[in-house]
């Protein structure tokens, strides 16, 4: 990276984590319960719901993994952003009026805090607190090796201030731990508002630079890719068509069931604002997923044409693109956004999982929260954030594959276990706490299991899909077998509405 | 309506694919390939006519001003029995 390039990415950086500090401070004046810390006193607007639901949805997997995986595969990729949308449509149409009107009669302040109340178990509620911890360490992991893998290219191929990866992991964290520890997760929705808005600016912004980096524009990259590979510029990728949809069903049920996005149905103002939301967050996410396609193909175009040497490895698409074709404020403002798409996703996951560890596991072991609550969040933020960051860095020099193990298992895991439980279940009177807590725990036991052992299936198809379906037929099918709960009345009267 | 719509969407999309695998070099539409053009200007966006569909028809599918106000009645209704226990 040339100097004068890499001094205008550093300073777009060092504005973007400042402000970040900026938010963390004035958000420390607005927490001041543990209602406020988790669920931001259920006090949030439209435009701040909408847009920090896409932009913790798109994180730098979306900036840097999603155009590296274009770049090698084609559209098969494609159809994860395809598949969000419609996600998001169905958590909004299944789950938003029922987890809003749930944390309004039992002043929820959590995903578990729901499951329990819904269910009548402690043991839901563990199992569920069980999944979403496990599963936000790995996601919050990958985020903060993302983060300081970033953050050492600029720093060190850019400005020549090497510093170690684990210096950068330092850094990262401790930007994220102080602005999550302050302000909690009003801290986080309104960086997320920030961070949303850079994410669609970058992503509008790069999309036109891929178009006029390729001769001839979009029709040239589809030229290109055809007399290459016509299947990798074809609607399922270079992947075929079952990998694609395998990944288009685990995709729609795991947006529809990511923790950190349903959550946020909990902390709106009023449940009418949700018609509003949906549109304002499949807008914003849309344009953000400009970027993800248009740097693939249009990398891979400027490969095979021959103007652009083979990349070393097909994540470096991204930063190759930013570094040869395009203008030095646009790579600034991109690795801003690429900071402010990790930042947004590692926030509100920090927020969820230390909700669940602070909050929910110990009511399930021990039937009580801790007292002085907020305290314990605070500092469960911080501890929370640096086992990660340890975590990130142990499986960096040990065994890489530990914290993909985990991010993965998260992913499927998420989707397995909370799509018969909380899609359906919120919606489904019949649906019995057995069955619930039966789910639950084949989709860790089938996750981890499919992780550990390395299964793969054949066709590309993806194991989360089995967990997902194993659970959701033990889920029916136990539901269906035993006599229907009776519910508490004002349970009753949430899934009436 | 929508889901009609949603199943039309994919049909079209795997009948356009069939003409894409025999003959990959045929006209581009929208600078790609008919059935890659397809999936993203009209199955993309698609959820975009679901969340008009969920922003129109919100009071009556899905929650309406009537309805939180009764939610509310039944809970406050359920506060007062449970302090009269």
């Amino acid at each position: 990276m040339e100097a004068h390039r890499a001094s205008i990415v550093l300073a777009c950086v060092v504005v973007y984590a400042v402000a970040c500090f900026g938010v963390g401070l004035w958000a420390l004046r607005r927490t001041r319960s543990s209602r406020d810390f988790f669920v931001a006193g259920r006090d949030l607007g439209v435009w701040v719901t909408g847009i920090a639901i896409f932009s913790s949805t798109l994180s730098g997997f979306g900036f840097v993994g999603g155009p590296g995986l274009v770049y090698r595969m084609g559209m098969t990729s494609v159809w994860i952003v395809l598949s969000s949308v419609t996600g998001y449509v169905l958590a909004f149409a299944l789950l938003g009026k029922r987890l809003r009107l749930i944390a309004e009669a039992r002043d929820t302040v959590s995903l578990p805090d729901a499951v329990a109340a819904r269910y009548d178990s402690e043991l839901a509620r563990g199992l569920t607190a069980l999944a979403i911890a496990l599963g936000v360490l790995g996601y919050l992991a990958t985020q903060i090796l993302a983060m300081a893998t970033v953050l050492q290219d600029v720093l060190g191929a850019g400005v020549g201030w090497p510093l170690s990866l684990a210096a950068c992991v330092g850094i990262s964290c401790a930007v994220l731990a102080f602005y999550c520890a302050t302000g909690g997760v009003i801290a986080s929705v309104y960086t997320d508002v920030f961070q949303g808005a850079i994410m669609v600016v970058a992503a509008l912004l790069v999309f036109a630079a891929a178009r006029d980096a390729v001769d001839g524009g979009f029709a040239g990259i589809s030229a290109a890719l055809l007399a290459d590979d016509p299947a990798s510029i074809g609607p399922w990728g270079s992947m075929g068509m079952w990998a694609a949809l395998s990944w288009f069903a685990l995709f729609v049920a795991s947006t529809a069931g990511q923790p950190h996005v349903i959550t946020k149905f909990m902390m709106i103002r009023e449940p009418a604002a949700l018609r509003r939301i949906l549109p304002l967050t499949l807008v914003g996410y849309t344009l953000s997923a400009l970027l993800w396609i248009s740097v693939g193909l249009a990398m891979r175009a400027l490969v095979v044409q021959g103007a652009h040497p083979e990349l070393a490895s097909a994540d470096a698409a991204a930063p190759a693109f930013l570094q040869h074709y395009a203008h030095p404020l646009l790579a600034g403002v991109v690795f801003a956004g690429l900071f402010a798409a990790i930042m947004s996703t590692a926030d509100a996951f920090l927020n969820i999982g230390v909700a669940a560890v602070v909050h929910d596991l110990p009511l399930a072991l021990r039937g009580r929260a801790p007292r002085n609550e907020l305290r314990w969040a605070r500092w469960g933020t911080v501890v929370f954030a640096v086992v990660a960051a340890g975590f990130a860095l142990y499986s960096h020099h040990t065994n890489e594959r530990l914290v993909a193990l985990l991010g993965v298992f998260g992913a499927a895991t998420f989707a397995a276990a909370l799509v018969p439980v909380v899609g359906l279940g919120f919606n489904w009177k019949r649906a019995t706490p057995a069955a619930a807590n039966t789910a639950l725990l084949a989709s860790l036991l089938i996750n981890l299991g499919m992780e550990l052992f390395a299964v793969r299936l054949p066709w590309g198809i993806h194991g989360g899909v089995v967990a997902m379906l194993v659970s959701l037929g033990l889920f029916l099918g136990i539901s269906l077998a035993q006599e229907p709960p009776s519910l508490a009345p004002d349970i009753e009267a949430v899934l009436d509405v | 309506m929508g889901l009609g719509l949603y199943e039309l969407g994919w049909l079209a999309l795997f009948a356009l694919y069939r003409g894409f695998a025999a003959d990959p070099g045929g006209p581009l539409f929208g600078s790609l390939p008919a059935p890659t053009a397809w999936m993203l200007y009209v199955l993309w966006p698609l959820p975009l006519w679901f969340a008009w569909l969920y922003w129109r028809h919100f009071d009556a599918a899905f929650l309406s001003e009537r309805d939180v106000e009764r939610f509310r009645a039944r809970l406050a209704e359920l506060e007062r029995a449970r302090r009269d226990r």
